[in-house]
């Protein structure tokens, strides 16, 4: 089901899932407003879930922990959930993503484009450590505090490339380095899409130590390539 | 990144579909190295790149380019483009948008040639007019937005581009009612009009533009007409979103 909407229509929704109860897939992208009653209405109404995409609403009406609490409470329900999209999310913490990915145990593809409270490498690694069957994964930037600086952890890096059936892969905005490249080109990773669109920290000797080891890539972001 | 940072590492994408390569200092030359040698390759975007420069002497006819989007190269010429349409015959999208100097002569030129294009970006190409299209296009999504098309272009665009469904015309100052209902009329699938803040078009055409054409799903209205809900209701009843 999608829904090209302006708010989230609570209403036509609920009486939707009282008759049918087997929704899979719900794509609510680019709504005007959302209450943090809307996520617990998808977590009550539709448990069967398994592709959610709730990315970019333009206005958060409810408080911050309300959706916290709300997504959480999301991520335990939706047992099934495959596929989630919360990107634009600004209020999604490390603790959230970690929650996220440990409680969703059949998480293959997640995309939190824009949440500038991501600020851990570590967690995210500890996160990316719980769920090794993830295929998908849009994190960027992960905006990290003075104390990281940069992508390229002992942690982050061993955790990324411990996911062996990567297949997209966006980092976009992120400070990354060679060596976080070069490891995903020894791990040869079964990439497809890779976006590094206005990354910094890596040279061409990162880039050319990937793409000549991934040689499956149908999909590569360079935008803004600074070297 | 180079040009021969490109022409390297090109020959490890053997299965490549799609490449971004904007804001980078690169030519016209990586955009043919990339073709040469990604025989999957179906989309480039290189906006802000120095596309308009380099020289091209061996250029092979790359059939399987079908989006090519060259926004914000604001030094690209007519015969760049022209060259362009030679070697990507089976275009179907162009985005030019921000490319100053592109001008009716170049575009007609690609139109022919590429006559598979359906969607065309000339926003803020200033000096475009379209007024020699004297042939059918298959464009379906054109975007004129802060141009200086006038009526007399509307009118060539609505006998020339029957499928159209989705124009923009916005800050276009030069264009009336004259000009819009022509497009109403006569593009019969037309589904999205953009008209915000074309200050000569008068408002009061919005309401006969729905029954006119009553295929439209989107109207951007033009100043001064009340976008009351009464207003966007009555639209909505006919299917019609008001913004």
């Amino acid at each position: 089901m999608h829904f090209p909407v302006f708010t989230f229509p609570a209403i036509s929704l609920r009486a939707f899932s009282q008759k049918i109860t087997t929704l899979t897939s719900l794509t609510c992208s680019n709504i005007g407003s959302i209450y943090s009653t809307d996520i617990n209405l998808i977590t009550d109404c539709f448990p069967l879930l398994q592709e959610l995409d709730l990315s970019y609403p333009t206005n958060f009406i409810s408080h911050t922990n309300r959706f916290l609490v709300g997504v959480e409470a999301l991520s335990l329900t939706l047992f099934k959930l495959r596929k989630v999209n919360l990107s634009g999310h600004y209020y999604i913490n490390n603790s959230l993503v970690y929650d996220l990915f440990k409680n969703c145990k059949y998480l293959e593809e997640a995309a939190m484009l824009d949440c500038y409270q991501i600020t851990n490498p570590d967690v995210v690694a500890s996160a990316l450590r719980e769920r090794p069957t993830l295929r998908s994964l849009s994190l960027s930037p992960i905006f990290c505090s003075q104390e990281y600086r940069i992508l390229n952890t002992y942690h982050f890096i061993g955790s990324l490339v411990s996911l062996k059936g990567l297949t997209c892969l966006e980092l976009s905005y992120s400070r990354i380095s060679d060596q976080l490249l070069s490891s995903i080109a020894k791990e040869n990773l079964p990439l497809k899409r890779l976006a590094l669109a206005y990354c910094t920290g890596y040279s061409y000797y990162g880039l050319v130590s990937l793409l000549s080891n991934c040689q499956r890539i149908q999909h590569l972001d360079l935008q803004k390539a600074d070297f | 990144m180079k040009d021969s940072h490109v022409a390297l590492f090109s020959s490890f994408l053997g299965d490549l579909v799609s490449i971004n390569l904007s804001e980078c200092m690169l030519t016209e030359s990586s955009l043919f190295e990339l073709n040469r040698k990604c025989p999957s390759l179906n989309e480039i975007i290189m906006a802000c790149t120095r596309t308009a420069h380099g020289i091209e002497r061996n250029c092979d006819v790359s059939p399987q380019l079908k989006y090519l989007r060259l926004a914000n190269n604001d030094k690209l010429q007519n015969k760049k483009i022209v060259m362009f349409a030679s070697n990507f015959p089976n275009l179907e999208l162009l985005d030019l948008s921000n490319c100053f100097d592109i001008s009716e002569e170049g575009i007609c030129h690609v139109l022919r040639r590429c006559s598979k294009i359906r969607h065309l970006n000339l926003s803020r190409c200033s000096i475009v007019k379209l007024l020699g299209m004297n042939f059918e296009a298959q464009l379906e999504v054109l975007n004129l937005s802060y141009t200086r098309v006038g009526d007399e272009d509307l009118y060539v665009i609505s006998k020339r581009c029957p499928r159209l469904l989705q124009l923009s015309l916005q800050n276009c100052e030069n264009i009336t009612i004259e000009g819009v209902i022509h497009v109403v009329k006569n593009c019969t699938q037309l589904r999205e009009i953009n008209l915000h803040h074309c200050h000569e078009v008068n408002a009061n055409v919005v309401v006969s533009m729905v029954r006119l054409r009553p295929s439209l799903r989107k109207i951007a209205a033009p100043p001064n007409f009340p976008l009351s809900d009464e207003n966007r209701k009555l639209f909505l009843r006919h299917g019609c979103h008001l913004e």
